[in-house]
């Protein structure tokens, strides 16, 4: 029993090990074009500002938004204060923004999330690019500032995931032992185990959630705003 | 200057600055604003401007004298407009050849070949398509209440009544059911903040060959009231259950348990059979508390541990699952659950504090094999804590320190029934030692006390009345910069769907034992106020990366005869 992890261990470390060279590969397109977060800090007259450009890029977001799945992106910025041992979360603020396919219309729309039910659509758009535009657009969260001295820094994490897969997602859930509705309605069974297949090799593979983290420089408020 | 045109000039004057930072004719994400939008349903309907719908193109020699408005297009202009051009919900192409003497707006649409021809005005394209329903040849704006409504709907939760059938899976693929399947009706009512939800579920397990048997057939049914919202609640209900459970749930997590038995064979859970039913309350106060209270009567019965299919078998046996306790047991228990941490999956601070302590009167009086497991009396009557907390601390921006305390176990009563017994095994509790893999002598970690191959045969169960684990990690993000060095002050970093392109180093440190509760022996039993001192404790050592869905660590045993480093991986977060 003492090699009985190590046979499935080292099969999985060589399978991950073998793959670290294709995870670092994407990095080389954040530097471009890839999926990325700005942050602006807060100046004297204006908030701090995030903007998540290309998003929805590559993947297969864009087939998955066509078929009828929603397209989410959750963004979370927090205020970080660094202490002299620890490092503290002062602020935080969290939102969504939904794109959605309408079939009939053919056009694609745009909302943000904020707060308990408060909605603002930035959009109805015939193109996808258009639609990607929208999602890149520079929001100022109403995080507050940051009092004068100390050092903070900004943190904002990104999930971009697409909606509806949870009832798909049939062999993740068996290995999970997760009590949640694989097939609603209408789906049939066999589609959903098939799809639900794909899904959880996509995941493994590079599918259908993303994740960005991204975090400022440390900066320090001066005691006439600035910083 | 017609009231239109002043309109359109007004617009321009009074938008933010903001807009004004945009090139000529670059198009503008984002919703169009109501002023933009009145202005061009203004212009369209004018009765002195030209409409047209649908494409449309003004060739070289054509002059529209006046204002131009577009309903759909595309539209292509090579001639010339004496006055101002609007588009709406269209695109517009522009030849060398074009004129246009007033202003461009499009809304809804882009325009191509923007610096071609001459505008003397401003030009101003929204990508966003204007709404707006038609009446009597006028167009009238309208809100998309459509989607206002559809979002709004999906930020507050499902708030229609739902009539589900559900199929998925009780628990996580196992050597005792294989799949287990669940199927049946879900009515959930949704009155305001109210919730009611029935649920009742079949459970088919696929086992090693598929029949309809008793053994493969299980159940589940609930019938739960809920006000409030998920964030802030209480519920009450009832429920019966017909179902196999794990015993050990805190440890090795159930996808990582699925996935090795799945792909080979290595099923690093035990299980038991719970029939019956209880009454429970649950209090949500805000999102990161949960308290829940439970009473019920169970029927427990062993699990056999079955020939079930694995992808990457390798010949291998599948382990023996430990035999449970038999009998019928009275329960009481209550949980409770801290959750601050800021991220789920990736916590960078706060606290997770999972309590349970269940009181169980059992009567064993017809359980098949008591005296095999030196019981003797009619009934056990048993409470038994267990705290798992975890702090989650940023010591610095690149920088966290994590450390996990685990510790339960027996806290009156006569004796833990088998499944309810511990042990710090496994490559979540101490991943340097093999899983159950005996703890030198006496054994601190299944406290084991049977000969070795009687062990075995038993498929290596837990025996410990109290364990306690203690776990930390340093772990410090990295970036992986294949083209040199990057200078950048601050850090982005992404992840390719579950493997991140940047991971975290991690330095880890575990210590741990398990014991037995009676007079004090030579190191394995300890009187129910003492607690062994940190030197009896097995620890380990080692240091690892984590891509976010996939570590790759090796642990270094410190105590014991084996000295040999383990490699191990891990699908998420140690913890």
């Amino acid at each position: 029993m003492t090699s009985a992890l190590s046979f499935a261990t080292l099969s999985l470390a060589a399978l991950s090990l073998a793959a670290l060279p294709f995870a670092a590969l994407p990095l080389v397109a954040q530097s471009t074009d890839g999926p990325r977060i700005d942050i602006a800090l807060p100046t004297a007259t204006s908030n701090m500002t995030v903007r998540l450009r290309n998003a929805i890029d590559g993947g297969r977001f864009e087939e998955l938004l066509r078929n009828g799945f929603d397209v989410r992106v959750h963004m979370r910025v927090e205020l970080w204060k660094m202490g002299r041992f620890f490092n503290d979360v002062v602020a935080r603020e969290e939102w969504d923004v939904i794109v959605h396919y309408d079939q009939f219309d053919q056009t694609f729309d745009v909302a943000r999330l904020e707060g308990d039910n408060m909605v603002s659509p930035l959009g109805t758009y015939r193109r996808l690019a258009d639609a990607k535009a929208a999602v890149a657009l520079p929001h100022a969260p109403p995080i507050g500032r940051p009092g004068p001295g100390q050092r903070h820094y900004y943190s904002v994490q990104a999930e971009i995931e697409t909606l509806d897969l949870k009832d798909l997602d049939e062999v993740s859930r068996w290995l999970r032992g997760e009590l949640a509705p694989a097939v609603q309605g209408r789906k049939n069974p066999g589609t959903a185990l098939g799809r639900g297949l794909r899904t959880l090799a996509s995941r493994l593979m590079g599918g259908e959630v993303r994740r960005l983290e991204a975090r400022s420089s440390p900066f320090r408020v001066r005691d006439d705003g600035g910083k | 200057m017609s009231y239109h045109r002043l309109w359109l000039v007004l617009l321009v004057a009074l938008l933010p600055s903001t807009l004004h930072a945009q090139t000529r004719g670059e198009p503008r994400a984002g919703r169009v604003p109501n002023s933009v939008s009145s202005a061009v349903i203004s212009a369209y309907n004018n009765p002195a401007t030209r409409k047209v719908e649908g494409r449309f193109v003004l060739s070289v020699t054509d002059t529209v004298a006046g204002t131009l408005a577009v309903l759909g297009g595309p539209v292509t202009v090579g001639g010339t407009v004496l006055g101002d051009l609007v588009v709406i919900n269209g695109d517009m192409r522009l030849d060398s050849t074009a004129v246009i003497t007033g202003s461009v707006y499009v809304v809804g649409g882009v325009v191509f070949n923007r610096t071609r021809g001459r505008v003397d005005g401003d030009m101003q394209v929204w990508r966003s398509r204007l709404t707006y329903r038609s009446d009597s040849g006028r167009i009238i704006a309208e809100e998309d209440q459509t989607m206002l409504s559809r979002y709004s709907r999906w930020r507050e939760g499902p708030g229609a009544d739902l009539k589900d059938i559900i199929i998925a899976s009780a628990n996580s693929y196992n050597r005792v059911e294989q799949l287990s399947i669940l199927f049946g009706p879900r009515l959930r009512l949704n009155r305001g903040e109210s919730r009611f939800t029935l649920e009742a579920l079949g459970i088919f397990r696929t086992g090693d060959r598929l029949s309809w048997e008793r053994e493969n057939l299980g159940s589940r049914l609930l019938a739960e009231f809920r006000q409030g919202t998920e964030q802030q609640h209480f519920a009450l209900g009832v429920r019966h259950t017909d179902e196999v459970d794990a015993v050990e749930k805190w440890s090795l997590s159930a996808a990582e348990s699925g996935l090795t038995s799945l792909l080979f064979a290595r099923d690093y859970r035990d299980y038991w059979n719970r029939f019956g039913g209880s009454a429970f309350v649950r209090v949500v106060p805000t999102g990161a508390l949960e308290f829940t209270v439970a009473m019920g009567r169970e029927r427990w019965d062993s699990r056999d541990a079955r020939n079930v299919f694995a992808l990457f078998r390798g010949g291998r046996d599948w382990r023996a699952n430990p035999g449970a306790l038999e009998g019928t047991v009275n329960l009481l228990s209550t949980t409770a659950r801290i959750d601050t941490r800021n991220d789920r999956e990736r916590p960078r601070d706060g606290w997770l504090i999972q309590a349970e302590y269940e009181r169980g009167d059992m009567d064993i009086s017809r359980s098949p094999n008591p005296e095999e497991l030196a019981l003797t009396a009619p009934n056990l009557t048993y409470g038994r804590a267990f705290v798992d907390a975890r702090r989650y601390v940023r010591i610095a921006p690149l920088t966290s320190v994590n450390i996990r305390v685990v510790a339960g176990g027996l806290v009156h009563g006569s004796a833990l029934p088998p499944q309810r017994q511990l042990s710090v095994s496994g490559v979540d509790a101490l991943p340097g030692y093999a899983f159950r893999a005996l703890g030198g002598e006496p054994d601190v970690a299944m406290c084991n006390t049977l000969p070795e191959s009687t062990f075995a045969e038993r498929g290596r169960p837990a025996s410990c009345d109290r364990i306690a684990l203690v776990q930390a990690e340093l772990k410090g993000d990295f970036r992986v910069a294949l083209f040199g060095a990057d200078k950048r002050d601050d850090d982005r970093r992404w992840y390719a769907d579950g493997l991140r392109a940047d991971g975290s180093w991690v330095v880890f440190a575990n210590s741990g034992r398990g014991w037995l509760t009676g007079p004090r022996d030579g190191g394995l039993t300890y009187p129910r106020s003492a607690i062994p001192s940190l030197s009896t404790f097995r620890s380990d050592v080692g240091v690892g990366v984590d891509f976010g869905m996939l570590g790759v660590y090796v642990a270094q045993p410190l105590s014991g005869a084996t000295t040999t480093p383990r490699v191990f991986v891990r699908v998420g977060a140690r913890f």
